[in-house]
């Protein structure tokens, strides 16, 4: 959506929602990047998803494997891994920096607002550096302040093929 | 380049308890591996289930050489390899596919998925001799199917499928014989990983019940407590042992504990509710009676290595495809139980993703303990690494199986004495 050509209300409060939602998403990267485990977890709505498929597009998650496909326990079991240091997969801790660029907000049914961006991810671990990069789907839900996450997508390119380490959160 | 011939070099690296590191690093090694192992020997390939229709096909390895797993127009599975009998291109580049014949994109040489020859461009410039029926794509010498699960040959003579898996053959029963409908189903498909490591220690780990406790303490200390958890499961009083089942299979066996806890250590993959359990119980007996049905699910899975490249862990089929000396390919399948209810195998299916691959909570821990083994082989100061736990302990059942407690070696013994055996011929 375009902001240069505003002519009605709605549309004030449509580009207000893209800038403050592009705000959001561009602070989820800077926890994640800061390495600020339990306030990225903090993000999270207890019905959240945090799914990275196999491959694009819709499929059934519980039907066909994915890389991640976390419910809210999952999510916390992950961060509680990597944050108290227990992973040896994650020893010595990865740093990483994200590039986002937001494309599209848009509400969507049930009160929830979706984002699409890509996304660019340079993480260095173990003396070894290494790229990811894709495309982000993210659905957030209002909260009395700011917004918390109940679905984050991420469609890795390249996520049919071979991995090495991808203990990093995406 | 060593100065000792390759025989002599068996020999001088693997001993009854312990191991040379340079079996893991030493490229000529490798390659003796491809030709007397994975060329000679039975290799687990796919399963029927992955080309459930005619004309599915899958690319595989079998050690080094491309081949294709293929449901024949006839509905029967075959082997080929994937390479173009005229100049040699590779048929298939997709890892999965459907087709009603396979055709070389550099000169359109068109087989049926048999693999036989149906049509080339301007056949008069082999003139009148051309025999077509000799030009078929390559058939893997032998194949074999047991339960599903699809076995390649690349010798054209040795033991049958049946003397090969031997007593490892009984975990296969045990992992299908848990559906409902007596068939796994592995078409929600796999999880890929690559490690610079050496393929043998991937299948040593399938069994390795020393490690669970202190390499995967993120997932035993998941009770979120700040120190570890470490319980007993497998400690000096633990109900679990290690087994050599012999031919280079191997087995973690909760069998034991498994009757006492009901099943899992620990579920990732969310709990299942008594509806879905009840329902799961009743479709078994319904195949295999109550009793039968009641003893099975008492039984449990276990953790079983398949020589050379299988291991079964629960709901986890394992494939290990070997790059190099210091490459392999993990392949992490969730074996999904047809007939069962969706409830399960979504359970299994979220154990699975939450356990395993590039991303999960277990395998990339041991992913890197791989990577760290292979770092540390190149030391010449100390080369070896020592198996000899639980040595003075083991026993012999009546059938050959030598058992020891839950965190001894004597897995990786079983494993290398005929690994041993297949090397020297001997």
């Amino acid at each position: 959506m375009s902001s240069s050509t505003l002519s009605h209300p709605r549309d004030f409060e449509a580009a207000n929602l893209e800038a403050e939602l592009t705000r959001w998403v561009q602070a989820e990267a800077n926890l994640l990047d800061e390495r600020r485990w339990s306030d990225w977890e903090a993000l999270w709505e207890t019905d959240g998803i945090y799914w990275v498929p196999t491959r694009p597009g819709e499929y059934d998650p519980e039907a066909r494997v994915s890389l991640i496909y976390d419910d809210r326990d999952s999510i916390a079991s992950r961060v509680h891994r990597i944050s108290k240091g227990l992973a040896y997969a994650w020893q010595p801790s990865s740093e990483a920096v994200r590039i986002v660029q937001t494309s599209d907000v848009a509400a969507v049914d049930g009160g929830l607002v979706e984002v699409q961006s890509r996304f660019v991810l340079v993480v260095s671990s173990h003396n070894r550096q290494e790229t990811f990069a894709g495309r982000i789907l993210h659905q957030f839900r209002k909260r009395p302040k700011g917004w918390g996450m109940t679905l984050k997508r991420v469609e890795l390119i390249g996520a049919d093929g071979r991995f090495g380490n991808l203990t990093t959160l995406l | 380049m060593s100065s000792v011939s390759i025989e002599e070099r068996y020999s001088a690296y693997v001993e009854d308890d312990r191991v040379n590191s340079r079996v893991y690093t030493d490229p000529e090694i490798f390659a003796d591996e491809m030709t007397k192992i994975w060329e000679r020997g039975w290799v687990y390939v796919g399963h029927d289930s992955e080309v459930a229709e005619p004309g599915d096909f899958v690319t595989r390895r079998i050690g080094r050489q491309p081949i294709i797993m293929v449901r024949g127009a006839d509905g029967e599975v075959r082997l080929l390899l994937n390479r173009c009998p005229h100049r040699g291109n590779t048929m298939c580049q997709e890892e999965s596919g459907s087709g009603s014949y396979f055709r070389c994109a550099y000169h359109a040489w068109t087989f049926n998925t048999d693999g036989a020859l149906r049509a080339i461009p301007f056949s008069s410039g082999y003139g009148p001799e051309f025999d077509s029926a000799a030009l078929a794509m390559s058939r893997v010498p032998r194949i074999a199917i047991y339960r599903g699960f699809v076995f390649g040959s690349l010798a054209v003579d040795g033991p049958d499928l049946a003397e090969h898996l031997g007593r490892s053959a009984q975990y296969i029963d045990r992992m299908v014989d848990l559906a409902p409908e007596g068939r796994i189903d592995l078409r929600a498909g796999a999880l890929k990983t690559r490690v610079h490591g050496n393929w043998k220690m991937v299948y040593e780990n399938v069994t390795d019940g020393y490690h669970p406790p202190f390499l995967h303490r993120s997932v035993f200390a998941d009770s979120r407590s700040e120190g570890l958890v470490i319980g007993d499961a497998y400690g000096d009083n633990s109900l679990i042992t290690t087994r050599d089942l012999g031919r280079g299979h191997t087995m973690l066996d909760f069998t034991a504990t498994n009757r006492v806890t009901g099943g899992l250590v620990f579920n990732l993959g969310g709990a299942v509710s008594a509806g879905a359990n009840d329902e799961y119980r009743q479709t078994l007996a319904r195949r295999l009676g109550v009793e039968k049905a009641a003893a099975l699910l008492a039984d449990g899975m276990s953790n079983i290595g398949i020589f050379p490249n299988l291991g079964l862990l629960f709901q986890d089929l394992r494939v290990i495809e070997p790059v190099s000396v210091n490459e392999t390919i993990i392949y992490n399948y969730p074996a999904l139980l047809v007939g069962a209810p969706k409830e399960i195998n979504r359970a299994r299916l979220l154990q699975e993703i939450r356990s395993y691959g590039p991303a999960g909570c277990v395998g990339p821990d041991d992913h890197e303990i791989y990577e760290r083994n292979q770092a540390a082989f190149e030391a010449r100061l100390n080369e070896w690494v020592l198996l000899r736990r639980g040595l003075h302990r083991e026993t012999r059942t009546d059938d050959g199986t030598i058992v020891g407690s839950a965190s001894d070696e004597t897995t990786m013994r079983g494993f290398w004495h005929h690994y041993r055996s297949v090397m020297t011929g001997v």
